[in-house]
């Protein structure tokens, strides 16, 4: 069978830029090793009757017009965003609601401008107006965005330019970092306010897996084909495009190729380690990728009483502290667990009732600064158990009483996902948030294509990855279309 | 984020005939306690009362006090005597416009600024660097303002014998309570003890019986900012955004005054939009949008409210300097409008008796 | 007393400015607090009569503009090693020779991997060119014509630059020392090793010199430079205030509680001591000043001098003695000081740099008498424990490090002395960032206070023993003063 694109990948990224190449009139197919679509975004059952995501409570923004394009509204994804951040101290409390203005509300909007600016940029440079392949690869913007220069700024200083209040700068990191990790006070880091759903932006569901049967309702309603539970195992340089081998055995042919995977694995896994040029390959040996992200997954038999609504309806951060974050983060660079990680409570049930049984509640805990691999071994059952217990620990904080209330819990660390994911070293952002990173690393100049010609990357590590849900896979979309008209693939 | 109440609640709660609440500064506030035309009607030509008792307010203490302040505020507060007050601005390093409000001197080394919005940190930072001391006394008094032309007949009414200037401030004692009374161009007004607060109210209520007074609420109070063309934080603009001028706050700056933060900054500024009226056709407020003139998008329209006095919408603007001429008609989304010179109409004014400032 | 103009401190970059001042017929009076002209560069004396030299222990910046319009080398600057070769020192005794042989440093770089032996040639041709077009910036204030590598560059930290290159975790560490000023991990750190590179000593780049004589030589040469020109030198005449009128710089008040006016200053401390502690905020946006005020700077560097009773031996294959040497793991180690540092904790590993000097120059000591002068870098400016608790541990660790690679040499121990961060005036990693090393030469050498310039070394791109900034500052005054 031949078509005009494969698909690499069924997430959000896969299935946008599914929708968008068939409504093109590309003939596309989609590959999923997994059994169900997107399982980033759809979650698994923790407990019988309660579901809830390993990766993430929050979906990072979609841009309105990819929302607009495919006619996600009407295929019935609801999108809520959460109404405020808590951050609270044993002490004391802050509340940064989202719609008052406030120094770090205004912080975060100036850098979701950014983003947006920055995903815009991404759409010009897949899809130009004079295309010009060879130029293209090379092309390195003077400056590819507004805000660019501040990228090289420690994230404590930026924070604490624009926003007076300590408690306040150490809550706006604290949405920052939420299941990250970097040095605030290491130039550079400026870059994490750029990162995907930096917490504000962040969406919520009506309805968790709404958005994923939105998807993969656009793409097959295009015309899509989806296979499900089916690897691609290896590809091909073939004389006029790409000859792809499937796990169960079969064969096709495609003109084009989009890889949804990160970075490393699109290149170092998908083909033969001899049929790749140095340069591409010595480009992915220094890409970054470094998972920081351990979530614990709670069943509560019983919502936590007498909860004040603010612990509900929007993330609950423990105790930050920007000298905090900087000491996760050299504890995890030596592959340690520091004392105090960074910690933020959610309870999805609370937007999400579909999520819980009638009653019941889903708490997730993130942590940040969780090291891939342990320096001194590996992640053994007693160490998940410490981590369970620090998170309830945490939940007992905030909602007193609560922890007799669990019926399961789930201890999810950067090699599960890794293993269920496929992501590189579990990092969900696709790679290390850096400077060089965004602006050198991730693609080539900014572009999905990449010096394999048809070959084009379209997940969370290409340039657009960062900046929102399904941007990646609009991008790469939009230079497949673009090129299939105008370039003759070999 | 629990909102707070003032003193006036109890008071504020019965006179609130339509239950219409606001907040700004994190208190609860009376949108409107009946119908909002009239209370302007009222300031306009009668005499009103406001409760003023969320206004920011930040003390400052030390040897360096008049120094800290002058460094801050576009006019020179040193020159004040004790027991007088004048307009300022602040602006920060880059010459943009953080907040304005009131410098009020209470002593030599004693100082109290009054703001619409609060802007802690700034001020603690840039007060650290003189030695003085600042301390935010917002909810620690209750206040009352009275405006309109027979606000002074009101006061006498009310047995409050006051020789404050429009630019005074007094301390007296009065039915054995201590208060104390400043002259502003639009009336006076009154802090007590929050503990006196109810006592005060009931007392300026009664007193203004034969006067018309009636109390005011935020959209009467916003409905003549519009009119006199005063821009107001947080909802015209928010700090460090705007140079003064484009905020119409240029009277507030002394260029005289050598030595205030931003100065240098703002003489290099090219000139950009300078705060204009829109008196627009249409009985609607316009809402945010731009001005266009001849095609052309030349500004961005402000707050906008219906004038009940001028019987039309009025809108203030930013406009580019070179398209802000008075009588000039320009396009606010689909509606038509004349610009025309801030304010859309001057102060009743109020007769004070001549005194000069004193404590 | 009146003069044209003052100079704040009697360092390298005071007394350069002073002497352009002078050389253009203007009346200059500098001023240096201490009894002793010299600052980072003055020698001192151990055990009698063996010198050593000051915090500066190697020149590799020094302007060669000031050294030629100065006539230094007529005043009697010479070198006593022009260009010292750069060295590894690895515990399993296959040390790195870094040399200006290529060949040479080809084959030894073979003993660790071939592939960084292979890739040296283009490494080194790559970050030498990149580094010349970027002098037009860090030399004369123009725009340079490497901007798209200058923008990759500009971004990327030390350790993943180098990553990028070798796979040696020696080689990596070892170079990696010249831009220890930041975290291998900040974002723009590698602008440092191409800032050092672009440097030029003798004629030659990226080379790195000891002065005859030891450090003191070059503020001796100065100190003839500004006496055959005419500057008054004051010694132990400390400033306390810089007088401002109207906007204006007007003199510089003493600590004798005397008035000095001069409608020119130029200062060589730094821009916060300069304009919040002499001038008290004059001119200065609230924000600004707040922001300096404050600034905290955390990660700092040590000096320690160890007077050795005889030359120590090395382990393993034979390095040059005349060489600077490196004693760092790997560059993840500068990672991890930096980011305790910051956090006001001690280093969990200490990386240093040391130098023999009276291996090159055997007039600075007795025969049979060494010194070993070692630069520690990274270390906390201020550690919650205090220095005055940590200053003998900190020599014990270096010198367990040195015992190491050269065994025995604890027991040549004669005498230590630890200069730490808090007895130094300034320090070398003080606001190492990208914005400081991009800068126009002009916002970093100007005040808000007219007349008043900044010509110390943290008005360099980078601090350094340079004088650049004194002799661009003094350029800019006397522009300034022509002006008016």
């Amino acid at each position: 069978m031949r078509y005009d694109a494969a698909i690499i990948g069924a997430g959000a990224n896969g299935l946008a830029a599914a929708a968008l190449l068939a409504r093109s009139g590309a003939t596309t197919i989609v590959i999923e090793r997994h059994d169900a679509p997107a399982p980033r975004l759809a979650g698994r059952v923790i407990h019988p009757g309660y579901r809830a995501s390993p990766y993430a409570d929050e979906i990072a923004p979609i841009s309105p017009s990819l929302f607009r394009t495919l006619g996600l509204a009407q295929r019935g994804a609801i999108m809520r965003k959460a109404p405020h951040s808590l951050a609270i101290w044993p002490e004391c409390r802050h509340l940064l609601p989202f719609d008052l203005a406030s120094d770090g509300l205004d912080l975060l909007v100036e850098w979701a401008a950014f983003a947006g600016r920055a995903r815009e940029r991404a759409l010009e440079v897949a899809a130009p107006a004079r295309p010009k392949l060879a130029s293209l690869l090379h092309a390195v913007a003077a400056s590819p965005w507004p805000g660019v220069e501040k990228l090289a700024e420690a994230l404590g200083d930026t924070i604490g330019a624009a926003i007076g209040d300590p408690r306040e700068a150490a809550h706006v990191a604290a949405l920052v970092l939420t299941g990250r990790t970097a040095d605030p006070w290491c130039d550079g880091s400026t870059a994490h306010l750029l990162a995907p759903a930096a917490g504000f932006g962040g969406v919520a569901l009506g309805g968790r897996f709404s958005i994923v049967d939105a998807l993969v309702s656009a793409a097959r309603g295009a015309g899509a084909e989806l296979v499900l539970g089916v690897e691609a195992s290896e590809l091909r340089r073939a004389r006029r495009g790409f000859g792809i081998a499937l796990s169960d055995s079969r064969d096709i042919e495609a003109r084009c190729v989009i890889s949804t995977l990160d970075l490393k694995r699109s290149f170092l896994a998908l083909f033969p380690w001899h049929a790749l040029p140095k340069p591409v390959l010595r480009h992915a040996a220094q890409f970054r990728v470094a998972g920081a992200t351990a979530r614990v997954l709670f069943a509560l038999e019983r919502a936590p009483e007498r909860a004040a609504p603010e612990t509900l309806r929007g993330p609950v951060h423990i105790a930050p502290a920007l000298d905090d974050f900087a000491r996760a983060h050299a504890a995890f660079r030596e592959g340690n667990l520091a004392p105090r990680l960074p910690l933020t409570l959610r309870v999805p049930s609370a937007s999400d009732p579909s999520l819980a049984p009638p009653g019941g509640a889903v708490i997730t805990a993130t942590f940040g600064a969780v090291p891939f691999r342990l320096f001194d071994g590996a992640w053994t059952r007693e160490r998940r158990d410490a981590l369970r217990a620090q998170a309830q620990a945490a939940l007992e904080m905030v909602w007193p009483g609560a922890g007799s209330a669990i019926c399961a819990a789930e201890v999810v660390v950067p090699g599960d996902m890794e293993d269920w994911l496929g992501a590189t070293h579990g990092d969900l952002d696709g790679g290390e948030i850096a400077p060089d990173q965004m602006l050198d690393l991730r693609g080539w100049g900014g572009s999905p294509r990449t010096p394999v010609p048809g070959f084009y990357l379209g997940g969370g590590s290409a340039a657009a990855g960062p900046f929102g849900t399904g941007a990646a896979g609009e991008a790469a979309a939009k230079a497949v279309i673009a090129d299939l008209a105008r370039v003759r693939f070999p | 984020m629990t909102l707070r109440a003032t003193a006036f609640h109890a008071r504020v709660a019965a006179a609130n005939r339509c239950n219409a609440w606001q907040t700004r500064n994190g208190y609860t506030l009376a949108a409107a306690y009946g119908d909002a035309q009239d209370e302007v009607l009222a300031a306009r030509s009668c005499a009103a009362l406001i409760d003023i008792s969320w206004h920011w307010r930040l003390l400052f203490e030390g040897a360096r006090a008049a120094e800290c302040l002058s460094r801050i505020c576009t006019r020179d507060v040193s020159a004040l005597v004790p027991g007088a007050h004048t307009e300022i601005a602040w602006l920060d390093d880059r010459g943009l416009v953080r907040g304005a409000g009131r410098v009020e001197r209470l002593g030599r080394e004693r100082f109290r600024l009054v703001a619409a919005a609060p802007d802690d940190c700034w001020m603690a930072r840039a007060a650290a660097l003189f030695e003085v001391a600042t301390r935010d006394v917002t909810g620690q008094a209750a206040g009352l303002a009275l405006c309109g032309p027979l606000a002074p007949a009101a006061v006498a009414a009310a047995g409050i014998a006051t020789r404050v200037s429009a630019h005074g401030l007094q301390r007296l004692v009065w039915n054995a309570r201590e208060i104390e009374i400043l002259g502003t161009p639009s009336g006076f007004e009154i802090r007590c003890a929050a503990d006196d607060a109810l006592f005060l109210w009931d007392c300026m209520v009664r007193a203004g019986q034969d006067f018309a007074l009636l109390p005011m609420g935020l959209q009467a109070q916003d409905m003549l900012a519009v009119g006199r063309g005063v821009v107001q934080p947080g909802i015209d603009y928010r700090p460090g955004q705007e140079p003064p001028e484009a905020l119409g706050l240029g009277q507030l700056v002394a260029t005289g005054h050598k030595r205030f933060n931003g100065r240098s900054a703002l003489l290099a500024r090219p000139a950009g939009p300078i705060l204009m009226g829109i008196s627009l056709d249409s009985p609607e407020p316009a809402p945010r949008a731009p001005v266009s003139f001849e095609g052309r998008d030349v500004g961005r329209t402000l707050s906008s409210t219906v004038s009940p006095l001028l019987g039309h919408a009025i809108a203030l603007a930013k406009i580019e300097a070179g398209a802000a001429v008075a009588g000039r008609r320009v396009l606010v989304s689909a509606t038509e409008g004349m610009l025309t010179p801030l304010p859309f109409l001057q102060d009743a004014g109020v007769a004070f008796a001549e005194a000069s400032p004193s404590v | 007393m009146t003069g044209d103009a003052i100079v704040i401190g009697a360092g390298v970059n005071g007394l350069v400015a002073a002497a352009y001042l002078a050389r253009a017929g203007r009346r200059v009076t500098v001023l240096e607090g201490r009894h002793a002209a010299g600052g980072a560069c003055a020698s001192t004396t151990m055990g009698g009569n063996a010198k050593a030299p000051g915090l500066a222990h190697a020149v590799y910046a020094l302007d060669p503009a000031l050294v030629r319009e100065l006539g230094l080398v007529r005043h009697g600057l010479a070198f006593a090693a022009r260009d010292l070769p750069l060295v590894g020192l690895r515990p399993d005794g296959k040390h790195l020779v870094i040399s200006r042989d290529l060949r040479a440093t080809e084959h030894n770089l073979a003993l660790q991997s071939r592939a960084d032996a292979k890739i040296w040639r283009s490494y080194r041709e790559g970050l030498f060119g990149f580094a010349r077009a970027m002098r037009a910036q860090w030399w004369n204030d123009r725009r340079t014509t490497a901007e798209d590598a200058l923008a990759r560059i500009s971004r990327q930290g030390t350790g993943p630059f180098l990553d990028s290159w070798f796979e040696s975790e020696g080689l990596k560490a070892t170079l990696a020392f010249d831009a220890s000023a930041a975290s291998p991990l900040a974002a723009g750190s590698a602008l440092l090793l191409a800032w050092r590179v672009a440097q030029e000593m003798g004629g030659l780049q990226g080379a790195t010199a000891i002065l005859r004589g030891g450090s003191g030589a070059l503020i001796d040469a100065l100190l003839a430079a500004i006496r055959v020109a005419g500057v008054s030198l004051r010694l132990g005449g400390k400033a306390t205030e810089i007088l401002v009128e109207r906007g204006r710089v007007c003199g510089v008040r003493l600590a004798s509680g005397e008035t000095l006016s001069a409608p020119l200053v130029l200062s060589s401390l730094d821009r916060r001591a300069t304009l919040v502690e002499l001038a008290r905020g004059e001119c200065l946006g609230l924000e600004e000043w707040s922001r300096l005020a404050n600034e905290k700077p955390r990660v700092a560097s040590a000096k320690i001098h160890f007077l050795l009773g005889g030359m120590p031996k090395f382990s393993g294959i034979a390095v040059p003695t005349v060489s600077r040497f490196v004693l760092a793991e790997r560059w993840q180690t500068y990672a991890a000081s930096h980011a305790a540092a910051r956090l006001n904790a001690m280093v969990p590993e200490v990386t240093c740099e040391f130098l023999l000097p009276t291996v090159a120059d055997n007039s600075l000591a007795p025969e049979g008498l060494h010194i070993m002068s070692v630069l520690v870098r990274p270390l906390p400016l201020s550690p919650l424990q205090g220095w005055p608790q940590l200053k003998a541990d900190l020599a014990a660790r270096v010198i367990t490090m040195a015992e190491r690679v050269m065994p025995g040499v604890a027991r040549l121990v004669r005498d230590v002395r630890v200069s730490t961060p808090d007895q130094m005036g300034e320090s070398d990693c003080r606001d190492a960032t990208v914005r400081r090393l991009l800068a126009s030469w002009n916002t970093r050498i100007s005040t808000p206070i007219a007349g008043l310039y900044l010509c110390g070394a943290s008005a360099e791109p980078a601090s350094a023993v340079s004088g650049r900034a004194a002799r661009i500052a003094a350029q800019a005054a006397l522009r300034d003063g022509e002006l008016r």
